[in-house]
């Protein structure tokens, strides 16, 4: 049985259990699903073909030698650094790590890239400046970066 | 609304020029690349939407102002672990997230808490479906564990930094303010230290001396009213001590000349039982004239006092 299937009934149950209990909150929801769903979802078309691209035309011995488990601190710190300036949606960084990983990439390497794409963004540096001051930003991600790289390094061992 | 179609169209549009520019070299290579896209996006269609749903549901029932209305009652060690796991379930962008922690921090969070909170927030469990799809359970749940630790120890490290940096609260203790470089209220302390000598008295042989202390906590325009010099005055004509005069002040609001109240804490104390009420009563005036508010005063018993020292 499809996976997707079982989130997809667990997802429809919870939306019913809401709508018993609230129907405003319920409405609210929705609303936040549809605005995600338009938000995402051609983020995700876009990334899918980023994927197919990939897949065809990117040979498995240069994302091993790349982002590989031979790659060592410079595979870990591209995909920091990848993660950092890419303008990727949380939703999307998952399916185009998933690609990687099939063509040889480490897991430590996915791992940061998750990491940092998730936690870092240049595009978010001047809402953070804005809202929380220049130094906390600086340290923030900083540190972020240096303590994902540390994990990063590991992961491998704990795979 | 807008700019959601407009990103929308921007990003459909990305995707159809670089699959037209595989198509311009090689129709049949577009047509794989296609096939991969598509069975990469059917495979995990209902993943998608119910990752929608998920995410939907959290942001109407979990709202920002419960969980920051939660994170500001819990103290201690239980803060940690709430800001360590909870903000893992949340949705969001970090555009959303730094809003929400502006107004933690204003109400009082400190940066350890706060940088826990972003950080534990990558954690991203409604999206822990799709992860799990593409990337596997393993991966999925070790990279989630580790967001826990990971959360603390930026914390931690963050709030150190942060603190040489930004400058910690200054506590200034009367009986070694002269020691400690504080720029702030340099001139109280050389004040203080040239009337009343204040180097060499000795706190803990005041307090062990003395019959009552009273303890107050206040606060207000301390610094800024010259509290400290105005206490010891009063106390020089009164016969009584003021001891451990400790002042917190954001040094960081000060240097950008805004206002801020400092809190301090400080003992009064006495030799003599007798006039320990005309010495309560002449504080007390001192501080209601210069607008200090007295958050709260208590009578030291033997057991704190000998705690305190």
């Amino acid at each position: 049985m499809n996976i997707g299937l079982i989130y997809i009934t667990v997802a429809a149950i919870l939306m019913v259990l809401s709508f018993v209990k609230d129907r405003n909150k319920t409405k609210k929801a929705l609303i936040t699903t549809g605005k995600i769903a338009l938000n995402v979802l051609p983020v995700l078309f876009f990334i899918f073909i980023l994927m197919g691209v990939i897949s065809i035309f990117v040979t498995k011995e240069m994302i091993a030698k790349l982002l590989g488990t031979g790659s060592g601190i410079w595979g870990i710190l591209i995909g920091e650094l990848v993660g950092a300036l890419a303008l990727i949606e949380p939703a999307a960084v998952f399916p185009f790590s998933g690609s990687l990983i099939a063509k040889g990439a480490s897991y430590g390497v996915i791992y940061a890239f998750a990491s940092t794409a998730i936690l870092i963004g240049i595009a978010t540096f001047p809402a953070e400046i804005m809202f929380m001051g220049k130094k906390f930003t600086v340290v923030r991600n900083i540190l972020t970066f240096a303590l994902v790289f540390f994990i990063a390094l590991t992961f491998r061992y704990l795979m | 609304m807008k700019k959601l179609i407009k990103e929308a169209i921007i990003y459909i549009l990305l995707g159809l020029i670089i699959w037209g520019i595989v198509a311009l070299f090689s129709f049949g290579k577009s047509l794989s690349v296609a096939k991969v896209a598509y069975k990469a996006f059917a495979g995990a269609f209902w993943i998608i939407i119910s990752v929608f749903i998920f995410i939907g549901l959290i942001q109407a029932w979990v709202t920002p102002e419960q969980l920051s209305k939660y994170l500001g009652k819990t103290a201690g060690w239980k803060r940690f672990a709430f800001a360590s796991t909870v903000p893992i379930f949340l949705g969001g962008s970090l555009f959303t997230i730094f809003p929400l922690t502006k107004s933690l921090k204003e109400k009082g969070a400190s940066n350890s808490a706060i940088l826990t909170f972003i950080t534990a927030w990558s954690g991203k469990a409604p999206l822990l479906p799709l992860e799990a799809n593409f990337l596997g359970w393993k991966f999925t749940i070790l990279r989630t564990l580790l967001i826990i630790p990971t959360a603390i120890v930026m914390g931690f490290l963050g709030e150190t930094i942060l603190d040489k940096w930004e400058g910690v609260p200054v506590t200034v203790t009367a009986n070694k303010m002269a020691e400690d470089e504080i720029l702030i209220g340099e001139e109280v302390i050389k004040e203080l230290d040239g009337e009343f000598n204040l180097r060499k008295i000795e706190a803990d042989k005041i307090i062990s001396q003395a019959l009552h202390c009273v303890e107050f906590t206040i606060v207000g325009d301390i610094l800024e009213k010259n509290i400290p010099l105005k206490l010891a005055e009063l106390s020089s004509q009164y016969g009584y001590n003021i001891v451990k005069l400790k002042i917190d002040t954001p040094s960081v609001r000060l240097s950008t000349d805004k206002k801020c109240p400092s809190r301090a804490k400080f003992i009064l104390a006495s030799k003599t039982s007798e006039h320990i009420p005309t010495h309560l009563n002449k504080v007390r005036d001192l501080l209601k004239e210069n607008d200090i508010v007295v958050v709260e005063e208590k009578k030291l018993s033997r057991i704190q006092l000998v705690r305190k020292a």
